[in-house]
């Protein structure tokens, strides 16, 4: 009986532990508890958004100021880009050959191509600079403490994937800007210990490094701009949105945004 | 929309601004008084009283969606994206620069060695970053309110961080020119600069040692003994991973300086096996 609850306290030791906490605590055992039991039907309904409660409490909303809405806005300029993204992948063709002529085309041919390109490369810009704001927001008003400190890392891998996004962005116009932009970007990665051609301890040839699987050869070429392309045009957009709906999820779930509890 | 004026901190009273509606239905729960315009004390019991969020705040998110896109826009009618002429491999331009924020980290290879500028600062950043709400010993203050009186040492050891960033990418972006020379904005960026004459020198061996472990060992023992409140609080394992971190970020301000004023190229020159490790 006795080993027994001494084992016991060893597991519980293990999920009173933060990081624990953290990553599994109300994700899988805690409770949901709506505001206040109001219009049921309305409250359904908000529950599937999962993006607003119905109702909040005064003494939480009055928090709400004009810095808590960069989050928002981040979210409003990735479904900007979202938009404007499509428009331009229609007469987009990730082509060494043909990338430089589609982006001219945009510019002095297609109706408004050169407006939605513009929208879509300075939305970008501030998709960046808020998504580093909303982290500074989140910091300053220690937003990041329990029970939301899986969402502060859901957040951080989200600002990695923002810049990500637009770094993969960057390559696609394939001027000279882009090229030389990327080809020192990439080169970070040929000079990774161990596991980079160039760096200490390099393990790995060069054409077969990790940079090599990012670039798809020594230098940025064809490969690259197809990677990049499927990079910024599918995989992370699904990233962002797929982690962008667990960040919203968490928000409801740790009850709002943050206020003093 | 309910805004906050003033907390009593005894009590937990706040007072705050609503607007009238949301006066009205605070009021049908808790009949007290009529609506004054301006401002009204709630108690603790009272914020917690619920108003209509979804209906009000819905529209005013259309309404910021609608200003940003018109912002977007007039910005997008009168100044062009960049675009250079077709991407050469032969032809390397002599002002090649990363995007603006990934400038911080070209910045920084102009004093480190590409391993540790483009990968092991930044995955440090990152690991730093993630480990945020394990750090910080103190689970409850100052959550949901901007305060620095309550949070000296976390806010000034994260804006020193976020203001180091921006000021290095500020550098990178407005105040250099070709070959990465430094540029004040009055001097003129299309006439190349000549390249200093001094020799930059690297401590000694021995010297470079003793450099950091004396360093480490100040920024890791010092405080312990000087701040032992601050040790204790934070718990042994919390206080190194914290003053490494922090021991590592000053290190950058620190490089830079050397850099400049005493043209040191590396502080410790290592060679092991076949390579070179320099820090
Ligand atoms: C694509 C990037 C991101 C989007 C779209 C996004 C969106 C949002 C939104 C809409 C909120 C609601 C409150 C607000 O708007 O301030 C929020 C809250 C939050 N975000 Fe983000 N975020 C992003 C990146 C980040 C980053 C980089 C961090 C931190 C490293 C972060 C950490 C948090 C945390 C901890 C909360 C909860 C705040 C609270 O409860 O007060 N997010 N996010």
């Amino acid at each position: 009986m006795e080993k027994q609850s001494k084992e016991e306290d060893k597991k519980i030791d293990v999920k009173e532990t933060q990081v624990w906490k953290a990553v599994f605590g109300d994700l899988l055992f805690g409770e949901f508890k709506p505001l206040s039991p109001f219009n049921s039907l309305m409250r359904g309904i908000a529950k599937i958004m999962q993006l607003h409660p119905y109702n909040m409490s005064v003494g939480g909303r009055r928090i709400i100021t004009y810095t808590f809405c960069l989050g928002g806005l981040s979210v409003f300029f990735f479904s900007l880009l979202a938009c404007t993204g499509a428009f331009l992948m229609i007469y987009y063709n990730p082509d060494v050959n043909s990338a430089y002529a589609n982006i001219e085309d945009m510019r002095y041919i297609v109706p408004f191509g050169v407006l939605i390109r513009n929208m879509h490369r300075w939305t970008a810009h501030l998709m960046v600079m808020f998504v580093a704001l909303h982290m500074l927001r989140v910091f300053l008003t220690a937003a990041y403490k329990p029970p939301r400190e899986l969402n502060w890392i859901v957040g951080v891998i989200l600002l990695v994937m923002t810049l990500l996004a637009s770094f993969t962005g960057y390559l696609l116009p394939w001027d000279q800007l882009a090229y030389w932009g990327v080809t020192i970007g990439t080169s970070m990665g040929e000079n990774a210990p161990l596991l980079g051609a160039k760096g200490p301890f390099a393990i790995l040839a060069p054409g077969k490094d990790v940079n090599s699987i990012l670039v798809g050869g020594t230098s940025v070429g064809q490969p690259t701009l197809l990677r990049f392309y499927l990079l910024h045009a599918i995989a992370i957009p699904l990233g962002i949105a797929g982690l962008m709906g667990f960040h919203f999820w968490r928000i409801r779930r740790a009850g709002g945004v943050s206020g003093p509890l | 929309m309910a805004e906050l004026k003033e907390e009593s901190k005894e009590k937990g009273e706040v007072i705050v601004r609503m607007s009238e509606r949301e006066w009205e239905y605070v009021k049908n729960i808790n009949v007290k008084g009529d609506y004054k315009e301006g401002f009204e004390t709630l108690t603790p019991k009272e914020q917690d009283y619920t108003v209509k969020h979804l209906r009000d705040s819905v529209g005013i998110e259309f309404l910021a969606g609608l200003i940003f896109t018109f912002i977007i826009m007039v910005w997008s009618l009168f100044m062009d994206a960049p675009l250079k002429e077709l991407a050469n491999p032969a032809d390397t331009p002599i002002d090649e620069r990363a995007p603006w924020y990934f400038i911080g980290l070209q910045e920084m290879l102009i004093f480190f060695d590409p391993w540790l500028a483009g990968v092991i600062i930044p995955s440090i950043l990152l690991v730093g970053l993630i480990l945020v709400p394990f750090i910080d010993p103190n689970k409850e203050t100052g959550i949901g309110r901007y305060t620095f009186r309550d949070r000296p040492v976390a806010v000034s050891v994260f804006g020193f961080g976020f203001a180091m960033w921006y000021i290095l990418i500020i550098i990178g972006q407005f105040f250099r020119g070709p070959a990465r020379m430094f540029y004040w904005p009055w001097e003129d960026k299309t006439v190349l600069k000549e390249m200093p004459v001094s020799e930059m020198v690297n401590f000694p061996i021995t010297g470079g040692i003793a450099f950091f472990v004396l360093y480490f060992g100040i920024c890791l023992v010092l405080p312990q003994i000087i701040f032992k409140n601050f040790y204790k609080t934070l718990g042994v394992v919390r206080y190194y991973i914290f003053m490494s971190l922090f021991a590592i970020m000053l290190l950058i301000p620190i490089k830079i300086f050397l850099r400049y004023v005493f043209d040191v190229k590396y502080i410790l020159s290592l060679q092991i096996f076949n390579t070179a490790l320099n820090f």
